[in-house]
């Protein structure tokens, strides 16, 4: 296969991201080349999209498994086989949706350039982001997997810190800057372990066989480096700050892209794992994770925090279906897929209540619901919108997020019966905290907030995109649960046609 | 996929309830009450004329409308489990937007509303365990905003109730059945298909699969699986230590509202105790009878004994509710012939009763502005019409012969004695009921001394009585509870145990 062929969408990326670097550096008046430059942006994913299209069905269509993988003397592995392609292409559909949202709400409505908080930086390091996720999806070897995961967290330190007048969010920046280096040593350490043993890089290698206790070790401090990136409980205490720091538009990329991307290579490096103790540590990592995020998540008055509190409750929920993972390709391939389900249909449902809360951010300076109270009483859009991505959030009909929740306890009861009742406990109080945001925000009639920050005014018209936008997402949540298998078995069967490992 | 006139008319009947009233975001906010009424008269009409169709032509076959999307049946039939209750969800439809005073918001108010009536409808029809949850939720979820956005202020002897408390009170709650329900399902999945991935979750494969294998589910698990899905589905139903929510949210929820809870949402939870439980496991039931039937005695009796105490009308209605639910669980519990035709005509003549008695409860609220039962006195000389439909509901009630009240309760007693053999046993459960019984006489007839006859208040004289649209539907209302009183073979004909024993095959 040419080699162009393989890397195509990766290729596109990095293009894209040189080009728009270019033209902020060389550009002095933005303005003028705004629309070229979000052209560029939306051009470059469409374009990825549509060469992993062809692969997929490249793939898709032989009847003996086709490898596009890039091997380099063992070293390295670049591997691109169906689970990889479906992944990316759930990955650039997820930036795609963020990005189309946040640009018609920033480029197109508003005329003046200098924004509050919103800069232009953020697509560039928004298409790294991408490409970081690419990479980390397609490694198979723990070098690729370090190069893709600093990929992925570098530019999200600097999105937070894009709002630089903002002290709150310089020091949330750097606070995440500081646990994320404390992620990329322990990966390190834990690479470094793997390789004065077994003299490799590869997962193949390495993660089939851990018969030393310090191979072990060395597992762990891999794995530690990762649920601390993706919050699982004993390591979630930075997330709440960080998301409280970032404002919407930068939250709607570190919240999706990152988790993402994280937990595809997660669950490509515990397919290798054949130790039953990780399985046991992560059921405990799970119900530890489910509890303490509907606690924490039960007080708090910030919708941004309950945001990043249900993070932690979801990778919780993430982390059940592991108990049934085994050997048997069907059983694994079908673990595979609901992981991958479950993030997608999560990451959907965060971005439509994200979609909301972008614009009452950006009129009124603040996500506390008390301050908040009844602005979507009048809304009868908005306030649909919102309770649609809550109601997903929650896993309650006829959303996908029912969908995505209900097959996983469903899997796994046999396997694990009392994680699965706890989990259905803290699903049904954590319906207390989604539905107090209904409550304050579109029940609650009286509405006081006189300081109108924004002095651009926000009618129908001239922000008929922005709508579409949001009707879409809250459309697709609504038809992907009222059809449960179009998309569980699309995710399955896709996978199955070509699987390696 | 379709085979007749009739399974076309069941997916019209699930497509109408859910888009007809989406165009109400296209009408005009002075003529959402108009719609509403016009769509509510031609869905009831239609689920009218389908439910007495089967009942002339009982083919469940010709009844049946099932699509295959991507994997997952989409099965809705009309069979002798449930004709009745499309009987009573049409009647519902059609009378809710005409007893409805709501004055601000109505859109939205119709458009959630509608949406309940949609989640019952399609609970009612759906023969697919995922659909099932799903229209559970879309019949509880907007309960939620339909009681915190347009509900009143309740009041017991003791406090008040905020509709904000009440409607998360109820959802709570209902989301706890719901959640139950669905773990009932996923261990019955494990139990019944282990290793299937991407399975069908209809209920005629388990039904056929736990016929054939009856040694799949040992005698210990499947009781335990019975009180697991009596407990989740009495939630709903009203079962009675997990009661609490439906008089608070009763009592806060706007009239017409109050008409689909008691009318339609508490038999969500019965029809799912007779449709999973009953038929899934009905071994399990025959050495547990004595008990459900005495829990609906304690049903009946704390329901009766409360609603005496109260002093708020539609806290009254709302513990005569949890009273008249008993006789559904004495006669799901005695598992013999009689007593599966007394639950479904309970579920009916209750759903008919407590409908009319909500309306004139919110009719009295809108021109008295009050509910507190002393406040009140004197009224059937002001308001004749609705008087007298509140003496004519109160009556089939108590269970006056003639109305559907009293055969219903006849039936299931007699049901649940012929299933209790011991003699003690026997004279306890007689004498429980019938003080059930004197007890429902004593509150009934002192809610009318109450509300129509005592000396009456000046400031009610210029009160107007029932309006048109008043009118229509309470004659309707009360038109069926009569029908069903001197026809009950409309009901008891198809509902009983051995025409559902055929097409369950048990």
């Amino acid at each position: 296969m040419d080699i162009l062929f393989k890397l195509f969408p990766e290729t596109i990326l990095t293009v894209s991201i040189i080009f728009n670097t270019l033209i902020i550096s060389i550009s002095k008046n933005v303005k003028e080349l705004k629309n070229a430059f979000l052209l560029v942006f939306i051009f470059s994913i469409f374009f990825a999209i549509a060469s992993l299209f062809f692969q997929l069905y490249f793939v898709a269509n032989e009847n003996e498994i086709i490898d596009l993988s890039l091997i380099l003397n063992n070293i390295m592995i670049y591997s691109i086989s169906s689970f990889e392609i479906v992944s990316k292409m759930m990955l650039s559909i997820v930036s795609i949706i963020i990005a189309f949202i946040v640009s018609v709400y920033f480029y197109v409505n508003k005329l003046e350039y200098e924004h509050r908080y919103f800069k232009l930086e953020y697509l560039p390091l928004f298409l790294t982001v991408l490409l970081g996720s690419f990479v980390l999806v397609s490694a198979e070897d723990l070098l690729t997997f370090l190069i893709g995961f600093e990929l992925v967290a570098i530019p999200s330190y600097f999105v937070i810190a894009l709002d630089n007048k903002n002290k709150v969010s310089l020091e949330g920046s750097i606070k995440y800057f500081l646990i994320g280096s404390i992620s990329t040593i322990s990966i390190i350490l834990g690479i470094l372990i793997f390789y004065i043993f077994n003299g490799s890089f590869l997962y193949s290698t390495n993660l089939n066989n851990l018969n030393l206790i310090s191979l072990k070790v060395g597992f762990l401090f891999i794995l530690i480096g990762i649920i601390l990136k993706l919050a699982v409980f004993p390591f979630s205490f930075w997330i709440q700050d960080a998301y409280y720091a970032s404002k919407t538009p930068y939250l709607l990329l570190i919240s999706t892209l990152p988790k993402y991307s994280v937990v595809l290579a997660l669950i490509k490096m515990l397919s290798y794992i054949q130790d039953g103790y990780f399985k046991i540590l992560l059921s405990v990592l799970a119900v530890l994770s489910i509890v303490m995020g509907v606690f924490w998540a039960l007080a708090e008055n910030d919708i941004k925090k309950i945001i990043a509190y249900s993070t932690v409750f979801n990778m919780g929920f993430i982390l059940i279906p592991f108990t049934g993972f085994s050997f048997h390709l069907e059983q694994k391939i079908y673990v595979l897929s609901l992981i991958n389900f479950y993030v997608f249909q999560y990451i959907l449902s965060t971005i439509l209540i994200l979609g909301v809360l972008l614009y009452l951010e950006e009129k009124y300076d603040t996500t506390d619901m008390l301050k908040l109270k009844g602005v979507l009483a009048n809304n009868k859009v908005l306030s649909f919108f919102l309770i649609v991505g809550l109601l997903s959030v929650a896993g309650l009909p006829p959303t996908i997020g029912f969908i995505a929740k209900f097959f996983v306890l469903a899997f796994s009861y046999k396997f694990n019966p009392i994680l699965v009742i706890i989990a259905i406990v803290f699903s049904v109080a954590s319906l207390y905290y989604y539905y107090r945001i209904t409550k304050e925000l579109y029940v609650e009639k009286e509405f006081n907030l006189t300081t109108n920050l924004s002095s651009l005014d926000f009618s129908f018209k001239n922000s008929f995109l922005y709508y579409v936008s949001l009707f879409s997402v809250s459309i697709l949540l609504i038809i992907l649960g009222l059809l449960p298998y179009f998309i569980t078995g699309t995710f399955y069967f896709i996978t199955y046609t070509n699987i390696k490992f | 996929m379709v085979s007749s006139f009739y399974s076309i008319g069941v997916l019209i009947l699930i497509l109408a309830h859910l888009i007809l009233p989406l165009l109400l975001f296209f009408i005009k906010e002075k003529y959402a009450r108009c719609y509403s009424i016009i769509i509510g008269s031609l869905i009831g009409a239609f689920s009218i004329f389908l439910s007495l169709s089967f009942y002339y032509n009982p083919d469940i076959n010709l009844f049946t409308f099932n699509l295959n999307l991507f994997g997952l049946d989409y099965k809705f039939r009309i069979d002798n489990f449930n004709y009745s209750l499309i009987l009573l969800n049409g009647l519902i439809t059609f009378a809710f937007p005409l007893a409805t005073h709501i004055k601000e918001r109505e859109k939205d108010f119709y458009i959630l509303s509608f949406l309940v009536m949609l989640g019952t409808a399609g609970l009612f029809l759906t023969q697919n365990m995922i659909l099932f949850v799903l229209f559970y939720e879309l019949a509880s979820v907007p309960m939620y905003f339909l009681i915190a956005n347009w509900g009143t202020l309740g009041l017991t002897p003791f406090r008040k109730v905020e509709p904000k408390y009440a409607a998360m009170k109820l959802f709570i709650y209902l989301q706890l059945g719901g959640i139950l329900v669905m773990l009932g399902f996923i261990i019955l999945h494990s139990l019944v298909f282990p290793n299937d991935l991407f399975s069908n979750w209809n209920f005629s494969d388990y039904e056929n699969i736990l016929k054939v294998k009856g040694n799949l589910v040992d005698a210990d698990l499947a009781k335990v699986l019975f009180v697991l899905f009596f407990i989740a589905f009495g939630i709903e139903a009203a079962l009675v230590p997990f009661h609490t929510w439906l008089p608070d949210g009763h009592s806060a929820a706007p009239s017409s509202i109050s008409m689909i809870l008691a009318g339609i949402l508490l038999k969500m939870g019965t029809y799912g105790i007779l449709r999973i439980p009953f038929v899934f496991f009905n071994e399990a039931l025959t050495s547990l009878s004595l008990i459900i039937i005495f829990w609906g005695l304690i049903n009946m009796f704390w329901g009766a004994f409360n609603a005496y105490r109260q002093i708020d009308f539609k806290y009254l209605i709302a513990y005569s509710s949890i009273s008249h639910m008993g006789v559904v669980f004495m006669g799901l519990g005695a598992n013999n012939d009689l007593g599966v035709s007394a639950a479904i005509f309970q579920m009916v003549s209750h759903g008919l009763i407590s409908a009319v008695m909500f309306s004139v409860a919110g009719s009295f609220q809108y021109r008295a502005n009050t509910r507190i039962l002393d406040d009140y006195g004197g009224l059937l000389r002001v308001m004749p019409f609705i008087g007298a439909i509140l003496v004519f509901a109160s009556m089939a009630n108590l269970g006056l012969p003639g109305l559907s009240g009293f055969v219903a309760e006849l039936i299931g007693i007699s049901a649940s004695l012929k299933a209790i053999y011991s003699n003690h046993l026997k004279i306890i459960f007689l004498l429980g009921s019938l003080s059930a019984i004197f007890i429902t006489t004593v509150y009934v007839i002192s809610l009318l001394e109450k509300v129509l006859y005592k000396k009456i208040n000046p400031n009610y004289y210029q009160l107007k009585d029932a309006y048109w649209d008043e009118k229509l539907h309470l004659t309707v209302l009360a038109l069926f509870i009569l029908i069903l009183g001197i026809y009950p073979r409309l009901i008891m004909d198809l509902s009983n145990l051995i025409k559902i024993k055929q097409i369950i095959g048990l």
